[in-house]
């Protein structure tokens, strides 16, 4: 086999088992860094790091989650640095079901949580995922959009099962929190007496 | 099973991540407890409404492209290191080759040796993680450790971080049966570790090159790596880096004598 022919063979293989996984890369790299040129900037290091370390990359292994990791590992180490989230929250006084009670305590004359789920648009929800600290936001996006597992998420963000629990616990109470506050700044429900 | 053991597994359940022993436990429950069905399925729905307001569509037919593109210009650039995917034909043929340099030219021989003895120790302590702590907070304890090991016994400070290197972690290893202080930083996506050691050890004589005119250090690189040496003091430093194409030799200045 010529040296051209292992490159092209080694490109084709690099296109199926990892390009497939750029959509979902980027998707994630846009939420990551909230803006389009750091997300493709992001993908493509990500990219370029892989296709270098391709050789070690053992074919049959979860290729996707071996991506993220290469792509979480970036962004911690280069973007975080300028990203503008606030890196602590306070959710001592968040209780695990605050939207949940809040809705139900709207009163049983029409049912609110359809009536949330309704209102509450797109931007609203990216615009809360997007204002969580990058610890919770990580989790959140891996495991509720990318549906990754607790072990895969752990072993994407180098961090074990019991924190991704927790941090997963955590994004949940803050993102309920503030999807909460939008509907009642936006006016689509009235906040329940206390 | 009470309400509080089945909320306790409620995000289990809803994440698909409950054994299934539990699963069946708690749904036995949830068909009595109208209560905590009624929080489950708000869960549930609290979840895909999220996945679902929260996705995003992009087009990325163009970044596949110019990824690919890419790619095949910096397999170009590099030479080649998997000998082990060349068919035979080729290994006997480079098999060849390299017994003809063996006769002609014994300094070839001599650099894999080099690379060998004198690289492959370090890049193997540099690609282990050894504790490092990348994602949560910084070793702080070991960073003092080292910090103050170069101080008060090697006389060396790391005063600080070069523009675009980030000090990530410090440690101690040993390699080739010498103690050396590791402390790594990251310039963007790449890892660099520095191992200093308090001995003057005898060390290749890779390419010479000099910084700003007054330290001299010597510099190896090749298709995965990049090594750079030099001396401070009596102490000697190395530099190693995965990636061939960064500029490690704004390290050099940061390694003082104090």
């Amino acid at each position: 086999m010529t040296e051209r022919q292992s490159d092209d063979l080694k490109k084709e293989r690099f296109d199926k088992e990892a390009l497939i996984h750029l959509n979902s890369l980027y998707r994630t790299a846009l939420r990551m860094t909230k803006n389009e040129n750091d997300a493709s900037d992001l993908v493509q290091e990500t990219f370029f790091k892989a296709w270098r370390f391709w050789d070690k990359f053992e074919e049959g292994s979860n290729c996707r989650a071996w991506l993220y990791k290469i792509m979480t590992n970036i962004f911690i180490n280069q973007y975080r640095a300028k990203s503008s989230s606030p890196q602590t929250v306070d959710l001592e006084d968040v209780d695990d079901d605050f939207l949940f009670g809040q809705l139900s305590a709207l009163g049983p004359s029409e049912d609110p949580e359809k009536l949330f789920f309704k209102k509450v648009f797109d931007d609203d929800v990216k615009g809360a995922i997007d204002e969580m600290p990058d610890d919770f936001r990580l989790v959140i996006i891996l495991s509720f959009l990318e549906g990754f597992s607790y072990q895969e998420i752990a072993d994407i963000l180098n961090i074990n099962i019991g924190t991704v629990k927790s941090r997963l616990h955590r994004g949940r109470k803050l993102l309920q929190k503030s999807l909460w506050e939008y509907a009642v700044k936006n006016g689509f429900v009235k906040e329940a007496a206390q | 099973m009470k309400c509080k053991e089945a909320l306790a597994k409620l995000y289990d359940i809803v994440d698909k991540e409950a054994s299934e022993v539990d699963e069946k436990r708690v749904r036995e429950h949830l068909e009595h407890c109208k209560d905590c069905m009624s929080r489950f399925e708000f869960e549930q729905v609290f979840k895909s409404f999220v996945a679902d307001k929260g996705a995003v569509q992009a087009k990325t037919d163009r970044l596949r492209e110019d990824i690919l593109k890419k790619c095949g210009e910096m397999e170009k650039a590099s030479p080649k290191r998997s000998p082990n995917k060349m068919r035979f034909g080729a290994i006997a043929i480079a098999a060849a080759l390299s017994l003809i340099i063996c006769i002609f030219a014994s300094f070839s021989l001599a650099d894999y040796y080099r690379h060998q003895t004198f690289v492959v120790p370090f890049e193997k302590h540099h690609m282990e993680d050894n504790g490092f702590v990348e994602n949560d907070e910084p070793l702080v304890g070991q960073l003092m450790e080292v910090r103050t090991y170069l101080n008060n016994e090697l006389h060396l400070s790391i005063d600080k971080e070069p523009s675009r290197f980030r000090m990530i972690g410090a440690g101690f290893d040993e390699i080739r049966g010498e103690r050396f202080a590791h402390v790594r930083f990251v310039n963007g996506p790449d890892r660099i570790s520095l191992f200093i050691c308090d001995k003057d050890i005898e060390l290749p004589d890779f390419e010479k090159m000099t910084y700003k005119s007054s330290i001299e250090y010597w510099m190896h690189v090749c298709a995965h790596c990049q090594v750079l040496h030099w001396k401070c003091g009596p102490n000697t430093v190395i530099a190693v880096s995965d990636n061939p194409g960064i500029d490690m030799t704004a390290l050099i200045p940061i390694v003082k004598i104090s």
